[in-house]
Formats: C-alpha cells, structure tokens, sequence
C-alpha cells in the first residue's frame, strides 16, 4: 500500500555516499522518510499525480533524468573513489539540468537552490543504481570502469595469495532479516546472508562484503567460494533464495508477501535443517499464542428442567478462541485486522509483527464469517474443558490441536469446587443422624454434598461394608439442614434390599419420615401435590420403577438415590431409560462394583448421574473409549481420568486409611420380606399348629411346639425347603435367594470370598443347585464329609479356587482354616445368635486376618425377627437355652408362643 | 616416440589416482559436460573398434594414476610386461582474451561458482560464454594426442582409453576441464571481486523508464495499481 504523501512538502537529505541519502515527504496526515530505495519509485511516477507539491515535480523531474543518464552509461567513480555519480557530462546535460531546475523553482526556493537539489539528487540515483559498492582495498589497485582484464600479473596475485592463507577460508551461512518502515509497509521484508567464520561464529560479515572488496572483512578470498556453495545449498534448501545466486553479488533480497509466508511456513524449516539460522529484528517475530476462554453464558432458563445448577442440561458455555501476544489476549479490532491482513506482516499495538501464516489462518477461521472462534459449548464439552484444561479448538481443516484453555471467572470457581470436593475440611455430621461418622465416611458425605451443591451427579463405589447407606442418609438430613433440599428423596433399589434402607434410615434418623412404594397398594399421597418438603424417604425398586415411572415423575424429588446402579449398566434397558426420566435436583449412584474397569458401564452409570457429561453413547466410544481400550496414546487414558475422577469415589476395605478403622468384624442384618407364597404357607402352619398345640397334651405339645418352629423357619428359607421339594423352580419364590444373589454379585465383582451358613443340609443343597444353575462355583462342607474330602476344600477355598463355601452350622469342628473369606452369611439362624456367632467365629477363625463382613438374613416379621427380640428381653430365657436351644422355647406359654409365631405384616 | 614438449606451467597439477578394474558399463560418463567431452574426441576417430578396445582398456585397471596440467594430461599404461608406455594429450588452450571474456560471464552469477565448487558445470555459463565467442568445450581439432605405442594413427585405443578416464574425472569435477583449458581453481578464485555491472544498471534504468511511461496516477492509500507499480520499480533499482 502506498501513503507516500505527494501534496506537501518533500527534502532531501544529502549523505555520503550518495546512495544512503533519504527524501523526506510530507502531507496533511504524515512525514515519511525513505531511503533512495525507497523513494526511486515513488519519484519515479510523481509527475502523473496532478496534485503534487512543486518540490515533489522537482525531485522527480531530476530522478527521471537520473535514470536517462544511467540508461545511457553516464556514470563514473566519484573523485574520492567510493561512490558512484553521474558523468562525465557533456554540454546538453548541463542544460538539462538547468532546464529542470528553473522549471520548478517555487516558493523559498531560487534556481540555484533547486539546480544543487538536481544534481546532488543525480548522483545519489546513480550511486544507488549501480548497487555496487565501489570500495578500494588496501594494497589492491580498483579496476577502472571500461577495462575487463586485471592489471596484475600472475605473480602479483599469487603472492597477494600467500598473505591471505591465514585467514579463515571455512564459512557458514545465516540470514539476516531487515525490516525497514516503508518495506513492512507493504508486506515486505529484506533478507541478507551473512557469512560467519566456521567454530567463531562472533566473526560474521554481510556476505556482500566478500564479493565488494578484497579485504577488510578478514576472509580469505577463498572465503568467496565456499560462501557461493553454503549460499547454494540454503536456495536448495529454500529455493526462493535462488534469485540470491543469479546476481553477481548475493547482498540481498526482498521478499514479497507470498514469499515471507512461504518463508514462515516452510522455509524455516528447511533452513534449519541445514543449519542456517534466520535472524529478525528484535520484536519483529512475536508469538501469538492461541488461547480458548470457557465460561458460563447467561441465560433466561425456559421451563422446569430436569436438573438445575451450573452444568444442567439448560446451562450454557462459552467458548472464545483468542490469540494472545505477549500473555495478553488480542480485542476483538484487533483479531479482525489480524484476520483480515495480507500477508504475515501486520501492524498491532504499534509495532510492526511478523505472524506465522498457520496462526493467521486460525484467526481467519475464528474471525470469520462462521464467528468459530466464538461459539457456544455444551456442558459436557466446557466441563472437560474446564477440567483437563484443554479443548480441541475446532479452527482449522481437520485441526485437532488442543488448545490451553481458562476459565472464566465463575466457572473457575465450580472447577475448583469440584476438583477439591474430596479435601475440603470434612463436614460434621448434620443434626439428626444417630451415628458416629468415621472419618472417610465424613470425607465421602462432603465429597457428596459439594457435587450435589454444584448441581452434579456423584457415583459412590465404595466396597460394601464401608457404609454407603449411612452416608447417603447423612447426605440427606445434610441438605435438610442446610435448606438445601427441595422435595422428598427417592432410593430406587433391588427388591430384596428394600427392607434393609427401611431399616437403616429409622435406625440413622429416627424421626424422618419413610415410605415404600412397591407392591399393588403403592401409593405416593400428597407427595405428588405441591411440592412436598417433608424431608421423607421414598424407597421404590427397579421393577416397581420401571412399571410405574410416569407416577414417580409427577414428584419433584430433590435427591435420587441409585441403589446398585449395575442394575442401569444397560443404558438401552426400558429400566435405564425410564429412570432418566424421574426429574431430581440431584443424582447419586451407589454401587459396590469396580466400575471403572468397564467403559461402557461407567458411561451408562455416569451418564445418567450428571446426564451429558461424558457425550452421547456413541461419541465417548469414539473420544474415549476406543483410544483407551486400544492403547495406542496413553495421554488419551490421562485425560479421561482427568475429567472422570471427580466424579467417582472409590475406597476399598484395603485401603490404608479405611482399614485400621474397621473393626474386624461388622454384623449386619439384612431384612427380607415374605412372597406370596412364603406368607400363605407360614400363614397356615401358623393356624394349623395352634389349633392342635391348644389341644395337646404335654409329652405331643413339645414336639408339636418343635415341628412348628422347625417348619416357619423352613419357610422362611423357601418353600422348596419347606415342602421338601427337590427339583421345584429356585428363583423368585424366596427373598432371601434374591437377597442371596445381590449380595454374592457384588461379592464376586469384587473378588471376595463367602462363607453360606446354614443350619439345614436341604436347605445347603438347595443354594447348591441355585449356585450351579447361576455358573457359581461352591463347596458344600456338613457333617457326613470325610475327614481328607474336608481338607481338601479348605485348601480349594484358602487357594481362592471357589468363592463360595457352603457350611452346614453343625459340620463343626474346630481347626478349619477358612481366613480366607471376607463375608459371611447366615442363611439362616440358629436359637441364640450370640452364642452361635462366637462358636462360627472361633471355629472358621472368622475375622482374624482381615476384616469380615456378616449378613444375617432376617425374614421381616416372622419368627425370625421375633426371635432375636425376645431374646434380649428375656435374658434369663438366653442363659437357659446355652446348649441346647430349641428345648426351652417349648416352654413358653401358648400366648407367648402365638404371639411368637403369628406373622406381622410390614406397615407401609 | 617423441614425446611433446610441454609449455611452461602455470598452477599445480591435478592428479587423479588410478582406477582400478571396473566391471560392466557403469564406466559411462552421468553428466553433460562428460557426455559432451566424449563425443568431442569420438568424431576424430577413423575405426570405430578402437573405441570399443579403448573403452574396455579404460577399465581394465592397467592405466595408471592421470595427471592434468594447464592444457595437457598424461598416463603411464600397464602393457603387461616389464616395461610400460605412457599416453598423452594436448588440449589448446584459451587465450587471455578469451579467458577475460569467460571470467566476466563466470562473475555474472554467484551460483556459477557455487556450481563449480560443487561439481558442477553450469549449462548457461557455458551457453552464455559461447554466445560471446567462447567455446569452452574442446572440439575435435582441439585434441591432439600422442603415444609410446607403435600404432600408425592417433588417437591411438591407449590415448582413447585415456580420454574416456578424462571423462570420469571430469565428471566429477569440472575444474579438470577448466585446466585443460588453461586456467587452474585458484587463479579463478583469485579473480578479483566482479567489476561494476555497468551495463546492468543501464539496462535496468531503461527498464524503469519503460514502466515509468505507464506509471498509475492515483496515490491514495487503497491504490493497488501504485502498490504493483512501486514493488516492480523497486526490484530494478
């Protein structure tokens, strides 16, 4: 672009030599100073503007005579011998001259003035054309202009050769870059190669200097050549630099837009390669560094969305691609005069900048028509952003460069939130819970309560054992007592662990309110009104979801438990999908598997707690899933942990700081209900026996008593046991089965081992066949088992060949190694359970190298229960049946054995 | 056999040890020059069969290390007995005239000597210094050769196979051709710095009077025509 201002006032400034004079120009805006170089041009086509100043006409009318005088050959050393001027001049040159002058003489200017201006304006035009320099060198006569033969003779050259064998003959190459004003002006820069003596690269010369004299810049003349051969390996290295080598002297070379990309792109490079290092003005090549800014975008939310807080479906993010030069983002004026330059020389914040072409791409694309540098993110691609600190920027032809990324403000904030939820100081127990939290369970409770805070999901994969119920009920009173919480909270689990939440939570918060809703008579009251704040606890299952969600939906629940979320590991499963339609403030999943060791479930468990965070089904296969799974770029795996972790929280038995606050052996009891077909059996055993116990004598009453107790706890265990059938269907008739699997599920998942106690070998042989139909490798220890058989089982279980040992409580014996195992679980009971666990304990040695876990399964409201009950009231009636139990239960009074045996009904 | 006499030297020789047996005909000459050196001394061949012995002598192994001199080279050949003979050839060389008028061709462009220097023998310096009336390619009756043998014509098959050795040197570096013309590398090298191009700038100052007849007029900022004008006009100055 040219803005040489023609219409005021232009100077010249005389030098010596000739060649380095400036012209001075200027106009209403502007002063500009060029070089000859420079100004040649311009003065050359002066005379066509019809609003040039006077002195520009004069200047110019002079350039052009100049360069008639060099067409001609009119030139000639200048008297001092350094410079070149026109001449010699005949008479009509004279007169030209004059001519000139006295035709542009103008205000404060007379025709002597202006003839000194033509003539010192000729000689700097023709001491610039010629480009040579004409320098003398010591003991070296210049050559004279017309002649072609050197002077010398043989004899004086080689000896002047010998004087100059000890200067450095080796040589490499650099470029050096200028960038005069009026070059950059118009996208144009000069590179000059330069030649440094080989191992002292501190001795450099501009290459030119090689060739203008013989001396002076402490070469050898050989110097010459080999400078000519690096010169030429560098033009094939880059071959713009060819036009180097077609003059006669290499001094420079200017490049144009097009070739100063090409320079930046490849040339570099190349140039690199070969060891030719380019040199730029200080602060001419500046980095531009692209930077991506995420945050929260506003905006007026549109209905009742399914989750609220920052990363909900609804929430909005920003993404801005911006170049920052210097640590410090480029405005919006300025990626657009970025974007909308000609070649890589640009002009930003005042200096002149020399931009990498591939940069200037991007800022293209981000600037342009499709505003990508701008745009706006979906939740789950700002919260990768935000955690693994860098995002694919999108700029660019299958640009897959990440980019570095900063937070805004706000959600720097929710980033930190999240990723420090686990060492914020640990919350104190919220009011209301009756329990002693230890120490991981208060971390895991904040850890909870700072993802629900910031509106995300959280998937607690603790072992089982450590206590995830507890800490979701503190989870829940916690946001009562904040006033966190907006509605009721709903726990959907299996069947057979309804009655153990029920019983935990009345057990924790006395006082809350629980509800089931299962079963034909379910029904959700006033909860579905308005929106309800109770504070109650709504436990539902799987089926019973998945069956009626559309009622569930019409509550506005605030926390939606998942309990053994493996259960939704099928994202396609009706179970799944209607589960994702139950609105919530906020999700947790619960499971006791690894579940970080399947992708695929992980997505299906995560996706559902914090819906959109880990993409569509299909996409985190292609993004993560298949990369990790192939290997091939561990820094994929890094990321994905990255942007995962926060999100799941793991701790096992073994951990170092769970384990020594375990105690070695934690009891539970697991409440089960009755089928259908349990209660109508037990139900008329119950009328059957009363009936005849009323009307027995002494001597019968006892064993009747017996046959009946025998028979309830029979039924309880299953009906196949009960009616003693060997063949009948196993699965679905008993709760304490379905429990049975839960529980040996997660089990297995995680690799432990179980000892399945019961006091009947029917009912063993019963869990024998039902662990066979399921594929479940067991042992079957009892009475009747020889002595060889028996070691040979512990040594199976101890080596961790089968998971799951069948004992019949009465195969005793002490000396059986079974450390092995980290559960246990009673079937089914004996008559007084204090008594039988220290016997068990001793006789497996349970609990003595790590800690173990035991499960009582209690069949609700039957015998079972009743049982345990009675037996701390009546801790006489405990002392007595030392030994042999079921004697003294014969002595109740019929009332007390009615009320012992009569069902009780769970209340709803 | 007379051998002939040598002129006063100038410059070292260029000496290139001896080939050894080479097999299969991978003995041709791979570069123009080479190429055209071979066909220079061909024509001036009577029986054509001579070529085919001296190309296989060429490479037999029994010519001893080549010596090259400012206008001569020479080898001593193995004749399979106690004695051997030795080869010569004399090359006319250029006058310092016509040296000048080279030279001034070979300062034009850095790249001819850069070119040189690295093994090559550029075709437009050639080409350019021929159309200002300098061969620097021999011609036939550029070649004169002579022998110890007694063969009754020359070239004889063992100054042929001393010819085709010639080839492969030159091939390798030009330099040697240049010798055989007259000048060494260190007198070329020693070639004071290029004399001011007087006619270039001329030629140039004409050409910027050229496209200062079409110069545009405008000078505004956008004014993409004075841009173009400016760029070319600066190239030439």
């Amino acid at each position: 672009m040219s803005f040489v201002p023609l219409q005021g006032l232009a100077r010249l400034h005389v030098a010596d030599p000739p060649r380095d004079s400036e012209i001075e120009f200027s106009g209403p805006q502007r002063t500009i100073r060029l070089p000859m170089r420079g100004a040649i041009p311009v003065l050359t086509r002066a005379l066509r503007a019809d609003d040039a100043h006077a002195s520009v006409t004069l200047l110019s009318a002079a350039t052009m005579l100049a360069m008639k005088l060099v067409a001609a050959g009119r030139v000639q050393r200048s008297a001092a011998g350094h410079a070149w001027r026109v001449g010699p001049m005949s008479p009509d040159d004279d007169d030209r001259v004059r001519a000139v002058a006295g035709a542009r003489t103008y205000d404060g200017l007379d025709a002597d003035e202006a003839e000194a201006i033509v003539r010192a304006l000729l000689d700097a035009v023709a001491d610039t054309m010629t480009r040579q320099g004409a320098g003398v060198a010591a003991g070296v006569p210049t050559r004279s202009t017309d002649a072609t033969a050197d002077h010398r003779s043989l004899a004086e050259r080689l000896a002047a050769r010998v004087a100059d064998d000890d200067l450095p003959s080796e040589v490499f190459l650099s470029l050096r870059v200028e960038a005069p004003e009026e070059q950059l002006v118009g996208g144009r820069v000069s590179v000059v190669p330069q030649v440094h003596e080989a191992d002292v690269a501190t001795h450099v010369t501009d290459a030119e200097q090689l060739w203008a004299s013989s001396g002076g810049h402490g070469f050898s003349v050989r110097a010459r050549a080999n400078a000519a051969v690096a010169l030429r390996r560098a033009a094939q290295a880059w071959p713009v630099l060819d036009r180097l080598l077609r003059r006669p002297v290499p001094d420079r070379l200017v490049l144009d837009a097009d070739e100063l990309t090409d320079l930046l792109d490849d040339g570099l490079a190349a140039l690199a390669a070969i060891g030719v290092d380019v040199f730029w003005p200080r602060g001419l090549r500046q980095e531009l560094v692209p930077r991506a800014r995420v945050e929260v975008k506003r905006r007026d939310g549109q209905g009742a969305p399914l989750m609220t807080g920052v990363f909900g479906p609804d929430a909005l993010f920003e993404f801005d691609w911006r170049l920052a030069l210097a640590g410090d983002p480029l405005s919006d004026e300025e990626m657009t005069a970025l974007a909308e330059a000609n070649g890589p020389v640009i002009r930003l914040r005042d200096n002149w900048v020399v931009i990498d072409p591939e940069t200037a791409r991007r800022a293209r694309l981000a600037a342009g028509r499709d505003r990508r540098g701008r745009r706006e993110l979906k939740p789950v691609e700002a919260l990768q952003a935000v955690l693994t600190g860098s995002i694919a920027s999108g700029i660019g032809q299958g640009d897959s460069a990440t980019v570095e990324v900063h937070a805004g403000a706000t959600l720097e904030k929710v980033r930190d939130r999240i990723v420090d939820a686990a060492q914020v100081s640990p919350l104190e127990a919220p009011p209301g819970l009756q329990a002693t939290l230890r120490d991981y369970q208060r971390h895991g409770l904040t850890w909870l309560a700072e993802l629900t805070g910031a509106g995300l999901g959280a998937c607690l994969a603790d072992d089982m054992g450590l206590g995830k119920t507890l800490m979701l009920i503190a989870l829940h009173l916690h946001r009562r007592d904040r006033r966190l919480a907006t509605g009721p909270t709903l726990v959907v689990c299996p069947a057979s662990l309804l009655g153990n939440w029920e019983a935990e939570v009345r057990r924790f918060a006395p006082g809350v309110p629980t509800r089931r809703f299962h079963g034909s008579q379910r029904d959700l009251g006033s909860l579905v009104s308005t929106g309800s704040t109770t504070g109650e606890f709504v436990f539902t299952t799987y089926g019973t979801m998945r069956a009626d969600h559309e009622t569930l939906a019409q509550v506005r629940w605030d926390l939606v438990v998942a309990d053994e979320a493996q259960h939704v590991k099928n994202a396609n499963s009706s179970t799944a999908r209607n589960l994702r339609l139950i609105p919530s403030q906020c999700r947790v999943a619960l499971t006791g598997t690894p579940v970080e060791n399947n992708l695929t479930e992980l997505w299906a468990i995560l996706d559902w707690a914090t819906p959109g965070l880990l993409g569509s089904r299909n996409a985190f296969r292609k993004v993560w899933a298949a990369p990790i799974e192939s290997g091939v770029d561990p820094a994929v795996a890094r990321r994905f942990a990255q942007l995962v972790e926060p999100f799941l929280l793991r701790r096992r038995k073994t951990d170092p700081g769970i384990a020594p606050e375990l105690p070695p052996k934690t009891e539970t009891d697991q409440v089960v209900g009755l089928t259908q077909e349990q209660a109508v059996l037990y139900e008329s055993l119950v009328r059957e026996s009363m009936r005849r116990i009323e009307e027995a004598d002494e001597t019968t009453r006892r064993g009747l008593v017996l046959a009946l107790l025998t028979g309830l706890k029979q039924i309880c265990n299953h009906p196949a046991h009960y009616l003693r059938q060997a063949h009948g269907r196993i699965a679905g008739r008993s709760e304490k089965i379905d429990l049975l699997d839960e529980l040996l599920g997660t089990i297995l998942a995680e690799g432990g081992a179980v000892l399945l106690f019961t006091q009947y070998v029917a009912m063993a042989r019963l869990l024998e066949r039902h662990l066979d139909a399921a594929g479940i490798p067991s042992l079957f220890l009892h009475g009747g088992t020889p002595v060889r058989q028996r070691e040979e089982m512990v040594a199976t279980f101890q080596g961790g060949g089968v998971p799951v040992f069948l004992l019949s409580l009465k195969a005793g014996g002490t000396g059986l190694n079974l450390t092995r195992a980290d559960h246990v679980i009673h079937v089914d009971r004996w008559w007084n359970p204090a008594v039988e666990d220290q016997a068990t304990d001793r006789a497996y040695r349970i609990g003595q190298t790590r800690p173990v876990q035991v499960h009582r399964l209690v069949t609700e409201g039957t015998i079972e229960q009743k049982i345990g009950e009675l037996l701390e009231r009546k801790r006489s009636l405990a002392d007595a049946v030392l030994g042999s139990g079921e004697v003294a239960l014969t002595e109740l009074s019929d009332d007390e054995l009615r009320d012992l045996v009569t069902l009780r009904t769970p209340h709803g | 056999m007379d051998s002939l006499p040598a002129d006063p030297i100038s410059g070292d020789p260029m000496v290139f040890p001896r080939v050894g047996r080479v097999r299969g005909a991978a003995a041709r000459s791979t570069t123009w020059w080479g190429r055209a050196w071979v066909r220079s001394f061909e024509e001036t061949v009577v029986d054509a069969a001579d070529l085919a012995v001296a190309r296989t002598l060429a490479r037999s192994g029994r010519l001893g290390a080549v010596m090259v001199l400012s206008g001569m080279s020479s080898v001593v050949v193995d004749r399979g007995g106690p004695t051997s003979m030795m080869a010569q050839l004399r090359v006319s060389q250029l006058d310092a005239r016509a040296w000048d008028v080279f030279v001034r061709e070979l300062v034009r462009e850095a790249g001819f000597t850069a070119a040189l220097e690295s093994g090559e023998l550029p075709v437009d310096l050639v080409e350019h210094a021929d159309q200002a009336g300098v061969e620097l390619l021999p011609g036939p009756a550029d070649l004169e050769t002579a022998c110890e043998c007694d063969a009754w014509a020359q070239p004889c098959v063992h100054a042929l196979a001393l010819l085709y050795q010639l080839a492969w040197h030159l091939d390798a570096d030009p330099y040697a051709l240049l010798l055989l013309r007259g000048r060494t590398r260190e007198q070329l090298a020693a070639e004071p710095p290029p004399p001011v191009l007087l006619d270039d700038a001329a030629a140039r100052a004409a050409e910027i009077l050229r496209l200062a007849r079409e110069a545009p007029a405008g000078h505004g900022l956008a004014d993409s025509a004075v841009a173009a004008y400016d760029e070319e006009v600066s190239r030439l100055v």
